[in-house]
């Protein structure tokens, strides 16, 4: 159980920093090759998801230890958003097409 | 939202940009030696082979040891018990010895017999010292540097947030396939964002652990300026007084442990153990046993439990437990000590510490960067600068890697400048840690490729020297799952990888080309 929050810990921090970064023109524009507006979901989802995982953390290891590992999972999280947006943007696309399924 | 006026960003570019070319190598330097920190114990067992015991978590009977002890330890006044854990597999023992010098021992918690050791200072005795105070002992001055650098540390985070224009919009930018210039800006500027917090509670957590050597007068002035006094209302110190000379025996250290253990459980309502048992006066009638549980497992917050026995009649002497005000304290101690039980937490510690390098090396290049091509390039300030810089940053990683590669090849009776064969290690990093500015100093930005072309060699060198002279093959202690070693040894062929890397991409035949391209203004 205490692995399992763990992952979907970091999972969800991953996703809401992916999510976050798609929530920016240049990004989005970058991933999906298109000049379209990401609009408010991503970034709403993306808070979402960090919330989540902040709140999953405290869960987790209570939080004495989530102030510690809260902040510092989701600036690891947004540091493979960075490299995965240099150097595989395509990586994400599939998150773009989750969240305009029309496009 | 109030406008930032040009004026004040420019103010705050200033301040950046000069305590981070004063005090950047410094800073790089602490940082090292932090991020390796997070890994002491492990690195201990790297360097001390004859540790590599399998924790049991047996229960230890100090009475049993100290029946054992050899004579010098035996009738010393002062005797501590290190309770051996996972992380530290022997029982560690000090004391001071009849003419008032510390003396260590280890003793294999199977048989309670002293191991004999190799001779070296290893992470606990070198690598975490260098990291408070550079190991410049005299007068606490490499104390007050460092307590300078994190001073300077807050001060360089708060100024670089004013001086980021495009802070959220340039979050997740990094653009290696850009001017050099600009590359090295995206990736200080990247590396700075995503650990701000922790960057910025390392040097603040420092501070606090040391502010009674920063400040002393303010701790002790509700204590009527002692000190001592302060300590123990802090920290639970006891001071047993003199000894009265009278030779007595010492009742049982095993019950006395159980019962502290006892007395501190039942507040908690979880069990709580002991990690260190101190006789004070030791074989006198005055004499106290001092039980502390500084590091628990199971948080982050520091010790709160101290309990001193009376050594003769077992009776509690003093039952302290810090007040909530000093929990809190506790906290942000306990957050830099990084001693809990929390390894996904210690790993990323050890990314953060590796990030905040990058950090501050990125700072330094881009400094030289913006003033590549230009008149500064060719003046001493700048060649004292990059000079500093390469040997800083490749030099010290360099040196940490020569100190590992000693550790195995120094001989047991080989004869150091001074002091004894764990000094040579020592010795031989400070040696290779001057060559390497030498060489930055002379060579210029072609040190760059030669010198991670060395720490590459080096960490090669210390994987094979490991496995050579102890059999440790990462082989071995892969299937063996002795993740201490193993790991290091993965972490050793992780740096030479990325080492020989970086020397492929800094060979001189492509260095000029790229270092000297002017920047356009963006």
């Amino acid at each position: 159980m205490s692995m399992l929050l763990l992952l979907v810990a970091v999972l969800a921090a991953l996703f809401g920093c992916a999510l976050l970064a798609l929530s920016q023109p240049r990004h989005w524009q970058a991933v999906t090759h298109t000049r379209s507006e990401p609009g408010r979901t991503p970034q709403r989802l993306g808070v979402l998801l960090l919330t989540a995982s902040i709140v999953l953390t405290i869960l987790r290891d209570g939080a004495s230890f989530a102030a510690l590992f809260s902040p510092v999972l989701i600036g690891s999280a947004a540091l493979v958003t960075a490299m995965v947006l240099t150097w595989c943007p395509r990586v994400l696309r599939p998150i773009t097409k989750m969240i305009t399924p029309t496009n | 939202m109030p406008r930032i006026s040009e004026d004040f960003r420019q103010a705050m570019n200033w301040t950046h940009t000069w305590l981070g070319v004063v005090l950047g190598i410094v800073l790089f330097a602490v940082f090292w030696m932090g991020t390796l920190t997070v890994f002491a114990p492990e690195i201990d067992r790297w360097m001390i082979p004859e540790t590599r015991i399998a924790y049991d978590g047996r229960e230890i009977s100090y009475d049993r040891l100290l029946t054992q002890l050899p004579p010098d330890a035996a009738t010393s006044d002062y005797v501590n018990f290190v309770v051996p854990t996972e992380r530290h597999p022997a029982i560690g023992i000090f004391y001071r010895d009849s003419e008032g010098a510390f003396q260590n021992l280890l003793l294999d918690p199977r048989t309670g017999a002293p191991i004999s050791v190799t001779d070296s200072h290893a992470g606990s005795g070198f690598i975490y010292p260098f990291h408070l105070s550079l190991t410049i002992e005299w007068q606490d001055l490499g104390y007050w540097i460092v307590g300078l650098a994190a001073l300077a540390m807050l001060l360089l985070l708060v100024s670089g947030i004013f001086v980021h224009r495009k802070i959220i919009a340039e979050f997740f930018v990094f653009r290696p396939q850009r001017k050099p210039r600009r590359a090295t800006l995206d990736l200080h500027n990247l590396s700075s964002l995503v650990g701000l917090p922790f960057y910025a509670l390392m040097p603040f957590s420092g501070l606090l652990i040391f502010a009674s050597l920063y400040l002393p007068w303010g701790m002790a002035e509700p204590f009527g300026g002692d000190m001592d006094k302060a300590e123990a209302a802090i920290s639970g110190a006891y001071d047993p007084g003199p000894r009265t000379g009278r030779p007595a025996p010492i009742a049982s250290l095993d019950a006395m442990k159980r019962k502290a253990e006892a007395m501190w459980s039942e507040v908690e309502g979880a069990p709580v153990k002991t990690n260190l048992v101190r006789i004070l006066n030791n074989g006198d009638d005055s004499a106290a046993v001092y039980f502390r549980n500084t590091f628990p497992k199971d948080r982050v917050v520091l010790s709160k439990y101290v309990a001193v026995l009376d050594g003769q009649t077992g009776k509690v002497i003093q039952n302290f437990a810090k007040p909530p005000i000093g929990e809190a304290a506790a906290w942000v101690e306990g957050a830099h000590f990084v001693q809990f039980g929390h390894w996904p937490l210690r790993w990323l510690y050890f990314l953060g510490g590796l990030g905040g390098c990058v950090m501050i090396a990125t700072g330094n290049l881009f400094w030289l960067r913006s003033r590549e091509g230009k008149l500064a390039h060719a003046s001493l300030g700048y060649r004292t600068v990059e000079a500093l810089t390469i040997g800083g940053v490749t030099g010290i990683i360099a040196a940490t890697g020569a100190f590992f590669v000693a550790n195995r090849l120094i001989p047991t009776d080989a004869f150091p400048v001074t002091g004894e064969r764990a000094d040579a290690e020592v010795q031989v990093f400070w040696l290779v840690w001057l060559i390497a500015f030498v060489h930055a100093a002379i060579l210029r930005e072609r040190a760059w490729a030669q010198q991670a072309w060395a720490i590459a060699a080096l960490a090669v060198a210390a994987v094979a020297s490991n496995a050579l002279s102890t059999g440790d093959h990462i082989g071995m202690t892969l299937a063996g799952a002795e993740w201490a070693v193993a790991g290091m040894d993965l972490l050793l062929l992780i740096t030479a990888g990325i080492a020989a890397w970086a020397g492929i991409r800094l060979a001189p035949s492509q260095t000029p080309a790229r270092l000297f391209e002017p920047m356009p203004a963006e």
